[in-house]
């Protein structure tokens, strides 16, 4: 029963703030950060059995032959504590943000809603419930991106639709297949489909829909059209979704995909984890090539969370252990650094009604505290040690080698003086002198800065205690070493 | 509680006498109380199909061929309980809807006395099992559903009505014919005794076939099948918003069931060769048909009614899969089952939403309805839900009867279905969307206070959070399917 | 037994003339006569087809379909005049394809 808290608690809440209306809003702040405080320490506290072996899991009769089915595994639960404990984060940021917009219950809800059904697509013990929770969260975050209701929120919500919704129908047309074929087959590190190895086309268009499915929320070129466009939505909706739950749901996807349900060796042997690598290099290189010309800040921060996406993409599909675990800890990294990004972007608009660099101009001077942890994280993206990103940057190029594709630590390196080539201009616009110096006025609220501060910390938190059982990287390993049988790091 | 077949026709019958004598003020009393009577009747029903089996019952007496028989098998109790279902949902509905204090408006009596009426005919024909029983039971279906079509009195209400009843007569006379040319040729009605003789060699090719497609034909244009479609807009749109919704949800699914028991139940496989397929190809144009013509319509109500006909395709699509062999039958009979019950919830809603937004907002015009996710959140919430059936995602039912179909169209080898049926969802989702992204708008429309009683706004709610989670009642569902294909002495589908 | 095919051909006509006359004709009465032919030629072909038992006892089953089926073509055809009329009153067309005039949209 506890298995499904971290599902049921954030769906409750939701409710609840439903109920409450627009009006209440300590009641409803105070519902709603309980419950990411509760969320969280089930977890935990499942991840910590985890740790020790101990999966549990549980199902739920559906439909004929297909039960919907929840686990706590390592994987999952560590994609389940990215998003629970960002989720309570985002909250407090939110609160203040929000403070002078409409329809508040609207959105605290729905946020709710999607942290239930991202929470449901981390733990899903097989394709199909990963499914149904995957195309619940395309639902909970429609009104999230058109919530302000203008023409142009509308305009992002209906790309964002198409997109999601065309993924959706090529991943349930790829899943019925696989179900045809197989049975509903749970994930099973190293693989699951043994049995019908040998219908070799049919798996190769199968993967080919699961990926496009998975590739459209994973923003893998050409399938990332809806995110940019996205950004139109309020910082704590870029910052939480964009940046962690909705994104991380794609990606996720594919690790499942590739080592738990195809398994490396299949993956390899069809030819298509290649493939796959191949798609995901090119959108690192191309998205972070777009990223350098743009002006627009979180246009920036979009094109560079396509490419960091395409990081863990291309390392799951590099088949090789500690790719995989790059992968899985660059996951979480990347959430907590771009989180911090996005939520400062928030407090320039918001703030200093700041958009874009060229208007930057003396900002670090006005938001020292906030500036200061936007550099941590931006520097932490480029991989400079001992920070978050280099970790799982080291893990990733290591996995290059390891798999015998050094091609692909060329890409990684290169993407890294790619990205310092996109965040630092950020970071000189800011010092510079500008318009900001004459205004009046200092830091954001201390709702909104605290959060940045706090997770702009836990991006160095993170690189120095890499190795350390309990981080995000040695988790990682963990949880990706069955399927390869042992991860040396 | 053996009687249980007979007594689902007889409470509604005898409440539609007793509104019809008594006087107005307790009309509403009367048809409620009715109606919760006939929902406790149909689950009555279907636990005792699910406990010992499916059965068939006499009634007078008379056993077959003189007599009529009524058959209760899975299927039918699965449609007498959505029939129960929407009915009450639609009844609590309508005792708001129609304010009790204009006796004139709406004909106000007659809605509750035809509506009985029209429910009674609705139980008798998922229960019959006799073809020219069918007959009837369509005949008296569409007289209730013309009447309660034009209740409004206007032209508008009439001119709907008058297209209603003529296809209502063209659909029911060849269907007649059909019949006649059946009996001449085996002098048989009930359906069993008829699927023996049919499996006899040297039957294809005679009048027999000849009457079965023309009793095919009548059913598919009842059904409003695309291109039999044309009388189905206007009708659903023109009609009280309770009435719609029991148009849609129910009334279609009244000839689709007589369908289903003809082709899968009468007729052997590949009895009228090329029937199949024309059909579920049919079927797919509807949905594009609808589906684009839903994306044009400005106003709500024919926006609904539109989506209606796009669904209807999706019925359509079992008939090919479920001849493909005997594992996938159960599979196809129970996705297509799955998406009729969801539909009629989903339906039902979408019109009671549709029709209190309506009456909020003085107007029918989706254009000038904007903002009214803030101005009426219930409203749009349970528009919103519903659509999500639609669209056929999860958790929804629609999502499981996508799911069973195209599962079920492959283990046919027929894969192309798969397209289909995927495309529909994307389709259904530019429609809704088309709506959704206008009640989500920063500008808002004036908009009236919310009408009382409350159940106005939290019925059609109501409903479409039935449909949504409806995914989890698949078991329930598959079940009573599993029903008809048992050892029972009445088995009506192979 | 050819007596009795007279009857069910000359019933099929009936039946054709009907459809014709509710597809084609535009006046709400015409259709509706059209339809009350259709019954009318559906049932000469029950009577016609359907007396053929050997031992010359009549089948009562077609009788019976066929005065279920008058009774039932009797209600739909007051129904049918009964719109007719109310909608001759409210717009003043004897027809449904040309469209009402002044205000009939709720």
């Amino acid at each position: 029963m506890m298995v499904w808290l971290p599902v049921l608690v954030p769906a409750i809440a939701a409710i609840g703030t439903f109920v409450l209306g627009e009006d209440r809003g300590r009641s409803r702040n105070t519902l709603n950060l309980c419950a990411a405080a509760l969320s969280a320490a089930v977890v935990i506290s499942l991840a910590f059995r985890a740790y020790q072996g101990v999966v549990v899991t549980s199902t739920l009769p559906m439909l004929p032959g297909v039960d919907l089915g929840i686990h706590s595994d390592l994987t999952g639960l560590l994609f389940a504590a990215v998003a629970t404990v960002l989720w309570g984060v985002t909250l407090v940021y939110a609160i203040g943000y929000m403070d002078h917009a409409r329809d508040k219950a609207r959105f605290f809800g729905f946020f709710a809603l999607c942290i239930a059904a991202a929470n449901g697509v981390a733990l899903a013990t097989d394709p199909v419930s990963l499914f149904l929770f995957y195309e619940v969260l395309t639902l909970t975050t429609y009104p999230l991106v058109v919530h302000s209701g203008t023409a142009e929120a509308r305009a992002a919500g209906r790309t964002y639709l198409m997109y999601a919704l065309g993924g959706g129908t090529a991943l349930l047309l790829g899943v019925v297949w696989l179900t045809t074929l197989a049975g509903q087959t749970p994930f099973t590190p190293g693989g699951a489909l043994g049995g019908i190895a040998g219908h070799t086309t049919a798996l190769r268009v199968i993967f080919a829909l699961m990926a496009a499915g998975f590739g459209v929320k994973a923003a893998l070129m050409p399938l990332h059209g809806w995110l940019p466009g996205a950004m139109v939505a309020p910082a704590p909706v870029s910052s939480l979704l964009h940046a962690v739950a909705v994104v991380k749901a794609g990606v996720f996807g594919m690790i499942r995909l590739v080592n738990e349900l195809f398994g490396p060796e299949l993956a390899s042997a069809l030819g298509v984890a290649q493939v796959l690598a191949v798609l995901a290099a090119t959108s690192i290189v191309v998205a972070s090539v777009i990223a350098l010309r743009q002006d627009d800040l979180k246009k920036r921060l979009a094109y560079s969370t396509v490419a960091q996406l395409s990081y863990i993409t291309l390392g799951v599909a590099l088949c090789s252990p500690l790719a995989a675990a790059g992968a899985l800890a660059h996951l979480a990294h990347h959430a907590f650094m771009k989180i911090t990004m996005f939520f400062t972007a928030g407090s320039l608009a918001e703030t200093l009604h700041v958009k874009k660099l060229s208007q930057m101009g003396g900002v670090a001077r006005r938001m020292p505290l906030t500036m200061t942890s936007f550099a941590v994280a931006a520097f932490a993206l480029t991989g400079i040690p001992p920070l978050a990103g280099f970790a799982s940057k080291w893990l990733l190029g290591s996995g290059s080698v390891e798999a015998g594709e050094p091609w692909a630590l060329i890409v990684y390196v290169g993407a890294g003086a790619l990205a310092m080539g996109y965040m630092l201009p950020i970071l000189i616009a800011s010092i510079r002198p500008g318009d900001q110096d004459a205004a009046e006025g200092t830091e954001s609220d201390p709702r909104m800065l605290w959060p940045i501060v706090i997770v702009g910390a836990l991006s160095i938190i993170l690189g120095l205690t890499a190795g350390i059982p309990g981080s995000p990287a040695h988790w990682a390993m963990m949880a990706v070493a069955p399927s390869f049988g042992g991860v040396t790091p | 509680m053996d009687h249980l077949p007979a007594l689902l026709i007889i409470t509604p019958l005898a409440g539609a006498a007793l509104v019809f004598v008594t006087s107005r003020s307790v009309d509403r009393a009367i048809t409620t109380v009715t109606a919760a009577l006939i929902t406790a009747l149909a689950v009555l029903l279907a636990a005792r199909v699910l406990d010992t089996g499916a059965f068939r019952y006499q009634v007078g007496g008379w056993a077959a061929p003189v007599g009529i028989d009524l058959v209760a098998d899975g299927p039918a109790a699965l449609f007498i309980l959505l029939t129960a279902v929407v009915g009450s949902a639609v009844t609590l509905y309508a005792t708001g809807y129609f304010p009790s204090s204009e006796p004139t408006r709406y004909g106000n009596g007659l809605f509750w006395t035809l509506w009985l009426f029209m429910w009674t005919s609705l139980n008798a024909l998922f229960l019959t099992g006799d073809v020219f029983n069918v007959y009837v039971c369509l005949e008296l279906v569409g007289i209730s559903a013309v009447a309660l079509v034009t209740l409004k009195g206007d032209a508008e209400a009439l001119r709907a009505g008058g297209r209603y009843l003529f296809a209502s007569m063209l659909a029911a006379m060849t269907y007649l014919l059909g019949v006649a040319l059946v009996y001449s040729s085996v002098g048989q009605l009930d359906m069993e005794t008829l699927r023996g003789v049919l499996l006899e060699p040297g039957m294809a090719g005679s009048g027999v076939a000849v009457g079965l497609a023309l009793m095919v034909v009548a059913l598919v244009l009842k059904t409003a099948l695309v291109p039999a479609h044309f009388w189905l807009p206007t009708a659903h749109a023109s009609a009280p918003t309770p009435v719609s919704a029991a148009l849609s949800a129910l009334v279609v699914k009244g000839s689709y069931f007589a369908l289903l028991r003809l082709m899968l139940g009468v007729m052997p496989p590949g009895f009228l060769p090329g029937v199949d397929v024309t059909l579920a190809a049919l079927g797919s144009l509807a949905i594009l048909w609808g589906s684009l013509q839903a994306m044009l319509q400005p106003r709500i109500k024919q926006f609904v009614a539109y989506s209606t006909v796009a669904q209807i395709g999706y019925l359509f699509i079992v008939f090919p899969i479920a001849r493909a062999g005997e594992d996938v039958l159960t599979l196809a009979l129970t996705g297509a089952l799955l998406h009729a019950i969801a539909h009629g919830l989903a339906k039902a809603g979408l019109f009671l939403g549709a029709g209190s937004l309506m009456e909020r907002f003085g107007h029918a015009e989706i254009a000038r309805m904007r903002g009214a996710a803030r101005t009426a959140p219930v409203l749009t919430a349970a528009i919103a839900l519903a659509g999500v059936t639609m669209m056929g995602l999860p958790p929804s039912g629609g999502f499981g009867s996508k799911w069973m179909l195209i599962s079920a169209s492959l283990h046919a080898g027929q894969w192309w279905w798969a397209l289909v049926l995927g495309g529909g969802g994307l389709l259904a989702a530019a429609y809704m969307f088309r709506v959704i992204a206008v009640f989500v708008s920063d500008a808002e429309d004036d908009i009236g206070p919310a009408r009382a009683p409350v159940r106005l706004e939290w019925m059609p709610l109501a409903l479409a959070v039935a449909a949504l989670f409806f995914v989890l009642a698949a078991p329930l569902v598959s079940d009573l399917v599993a029903v008809s294909t048992l050892d029972a002495p009445a088995v009506m589908l192979p | 037994m050819s007596m009795y095919l007279i009857y069910a051909l000359g019933g099929a006509l009936v039946f054709a003339i009907g459809t014709y006359a509710l597809l084609a004709r535009r006046h709400l009465m015409h259709k509706v006569i059209g339809a009350n032919l259709m019954g009318s030629g559906t049932f000469l072909v029950l009577i016609g087809l359907g007396n053929r038992t050997p031992d010359g006892v009549t089948d009562p089953v077609p009788q019976a379909m066929v005065l279920t089926g008058i009774v039932v073509t009797v209600a739909l055809t007051a129904l049918g005049l009964s719109i007719a009329k109310r909608y001759f009153s409210v717009t003043g067309l004897d027809n449904l394809d040309d469209e009402p005039s002044g205000g009939d949209r709720p």
